[in-house]
């Protein structure tokens, strides 16, 4: 997709998506480019954690959410997903990318694992704010907080 | 003119894809009937089971037997008004 349509898209979501975070206290969202990055703490614990959420192709397909190093974002990868006991994690391989997914629509990981890759859905589904809500499903319904890294 | 009536607030609630909507409410009035009116607003009719909804603000999931006031909102509060569960893969 054109770089110009994709950055109108996320111009279009990008407030909804800020007070989607900020009602469900998700964390406060920044942007760098087609890469949103959200500092956020599970609750049961005080440890800081950075959600990362590559928007390239937005919205002609879903956000890819990782976890990052807090101090470097260019680290990214499982060992720094909160673990939360009652979440639904599973696993993608994107792009030669091992990457934790959550098994429920709304990202990309979830629409390329293969159990879910023929199933069609409006882009809808994976807007950015209901990126918010599972970020606030992970860190908030589907604890106890266990540990970083999945 | 009609005197105000400082019990009445104007919230916003957002859905999950992000639309929302402003709805009018009493702070007496129970959350149960503020999620009713939420869902009125956001997804007009036929309007969703509430029962299959919950009330997020600040984070937190509310009770919905408490009153506005009760809950802590005020003129201008934003809630979120989200599916109990999630279907999972």
């Amino acid at each position: 997709m054109d770089a110009a349509l994709v950055a109108s898209l996320i111009d279009r979501d990008w407030d909804p998506f800020v007070q989607a975070c900020r009602t469900l206290s998700v964390g406060t969202p920044s942007r760098d480019g087609d890469r949103i990055l959200v500092t956020c703490v599970p609750a049961g614990t005080d440890e800081t954690f950075l959600a990362v959420v590559e928007c390239d192709d937005y919205d002609a397909q879903a956000p890819l959410l990782d976890f990052a190093n807090p101090e470097d974002p260019s680290d990214f990868g499982r060992q720094w997903w909160p673990q939360m006991q009652a979440a639904p994690y599973n696993g993608v391989v994107v792009g030669g990318r091992d990457l934790p997914i959550l098994c429920v629509k709304g990202t990309r990981g979830y629409h390329l694992h293969t159990s879910h890759s023929a199933e069609q859905y409006e882009r809808a589904v994976w807007r950015l704010p209901v990126t918010a809500t599972l970020l606030h499903r992970l860190l908030h319904q589907w604890g106890p907080y266990m540990k970083r890294g999945v | 003119m009609p005197p105000k009536n400082d019990n009445n607030i104007t919230l916003t609630a957002a859905g999950a894809e992000g639309d929302t909507a402003p709805i009018k409410v009493n702070v007496h009035q129970h959350l149960s009937q503020v999620l009713r009116e939420a869902l009125k607003e956001l997804y007009g009719s036929p309007t969703p089971d509430p029962a299959e909804y919950d009330i997020v603000f600040g984070g937190a999931t509310l009770d919905l037997d408490k009153t506005a006031e009760d809950a802590g909102l005020v003129d201008g509060s934003e809630i979120a008004v989200l599916p109990k569960d999630v279907s999972r893969g």
